[in-house]
């Protein structure tokens, strides 16, 4: 137990090393979100006031999370690395907090290269609050990292099940982006927070459930 | 492997629940439907009519007793996938499956008749206020359930998605249920003060609402039970 941050950095450093090598996920997921900003300016019609800028950042989000996640995991298993992971001497939880923990960071550099694009090209208004927006997006993040990790493991290899992990992870993380998006467009116009402790209990409720259940249900 | 090997028997959890199901005969739907017609007549003779809104209000003794009854299948949901992922009985996962397609009923009903409501009260069929989000959401958590089922072929890898899943999509009823305090922009009142005359059907509604809830339940679990001693894939 003692050793079990350790685990987590090195099992996480290990999984962006490969992504810094192998380039598998990330520009995948950037190019995922930037398709999705444009696609959506291109219908005309965008709101770009905070709540639309946390709306359509959180939709080039989600779609940037299932293509990374899905696309990780299954490298993972196609190389059998994930079965030399799951017999490695680690208890399982710790192998979920440090894929959850390299998805979080891919995530995170995915929103700053989407944000970026959105605030250049469409102009996206986040306001004097930019903090309080960063945060709440953050906060969200989280929720959809523990997710979108726990489901693609669960949901396991095989053909069969490409397309599924997207119908399941959008509903799932439909509370935290619905509190996150309001959250966000109020702090981004100087107000309080709603909800954001809601947002930390999801967090928590996620992260700890992905934890004490990974080992049940991941399978090689 | 953790994720491999279901009980298909059941063992004793699965007998006794099997026994319950029994109980949803016709005596069963014959008293609710009588409670049923009951509450129809006493919506319909015996409590006041709205000032503001007229008749329509009187969609109000359905809609918050299937709003509150909704809640029942969701959490049968969660109970039956948390027990499903400790004991791999396939008995939880029938149970499972049957509460969330009851809950998908009574969510849509839910929202049918809140939109009915929201038509009269407000002037339009939807807002985009946090407990309507919320509730659409958890209408969809337990939509998607139901259609990703059939999509996974394997019967283990099924039963442990969904048992993962029904968990899971159960942090949205709270959220559903406080959102009003937590959001305070919501459009849906935090209370709502009604004659005594209203408060008594709107209690007596509960009653056949919560015996259909169970029965459906109760009704669907056997059909499925008896379909996979059958051999069916459900």
């Amino acid at each position: 137990m003692m050793r079990a941050p350790a685990d987590i950095l090195v099992l996480a450093w290990k999984d962006l090393r490969l992504e810094g090598r192998a380039r598998a996920a990330l520009p995948t997921m950037v190019v995922g979100g930037v398709l999705f900003l444009v696609v959506l300016a291109m219908g005309g019609g965008v709101d770009r006031s905070g709540e639309g800028a946390a709306t359509i950042l959180w939709g080039a989000l989600l779609v940037a999370a299932v293509l990374g996640v899905e696309r990780g995991m299954a490298i993972e298993r196609e190389g059998g690395a994930l079965a030399g992971v799951l017999l490695t001497p680690v208890d399982r939880g710790v192998v979920f907090l440090a894929k959850f923990a390299a998805n979080l960071t891919l995530l995170a550099v995915t929103a700053l290269a989407v944000s970026a694009v959105g605030m250049v090209l469409f102009g996206l208004g986040i306001g004097g609050g930019t903090a309080g927006f960063a945060g709440a997006i953050g906060l969200g993040l989280v929720g959809v990292a523990a997710v979108g990790t726990l489901f693609a493991a669960v949901l396991g290899g095989g053909a069969g099940r490409r397309g599924l992990l997207v119908l399941l992870v959008l509903p799932l993380c439909a509370p935290v982006v619905v509190v996150s998006g309001r959250a966000a467009a109020a702090l981004a116009a100087g107000g309080g927070g709603p909800g954001l402790g809601v947002l930390v209990a999801f967090d928590v409720v996620y992260v700890v459930g992905g934890w004490l259940a990974f080992e049940h249900v991941v399978d090689l | 492997m953790a994720a491999s090997g279901v009980e298909a028997g059941g063992g004793t959890g699965g007998a006794l629940l099997r026994r319950w199901a029994g109980v949803f005969g016709p005596v069963y739907w014959g008293l609710t439907g009588l409670l049923v017609v009951v509450g129809l007549v006493l919506v319909a003779f015996f409590t006041p009519v709205e000032a503001e809104m007229g008749a329509v209000q009187k969609i109000f003794y359905f809609h918050l007793p299937v709003a509150v009854a909704a809640f029942v299948p969701c959490f049968v949901v969660f109970a039956a996938g948390a027990v499903y992922l400790w004991h791999r009985s396939a008995w939880c996962d029938d149970l499972a499956h049957a509460a969330a397609e009851v809950a998908v009923l009574f969510c849509s009903v839910v929202l049918l008749t809140g939109m009915i409501w929201a038509k009269e009260a407000w002037g339009q069929w939807w807002t985009w206020s946090p407990r309507l989000t919320l509730s659409l959401v958890l209408w969809l958590l337990y939509v998607v359930y139901v259609v990703v089922r059939p999509l996974i072929g394997s019967p283990q890898r099924r039963a442990v998605v969904c048992a993962v899943y029904g968990v899971m999509a159960f942090l949205d009823v709270p959220l559903v249920y406080f959102s009003v305090r937590l959001m305070p922009e919501d459009i849906h009142p935090g209370r709502v003060d009604l004659a005594p005359a209203m408060v008594r059907v709107l209690l007596f509604w509960m009653v056949p609402v919560g015996l259909l809830c169970v029965g459906f339940i109760g009704a669907r679990y056997r059909q499925l039970s008896v379909g996979r001693e059958c051999g069916e894939s459900a």
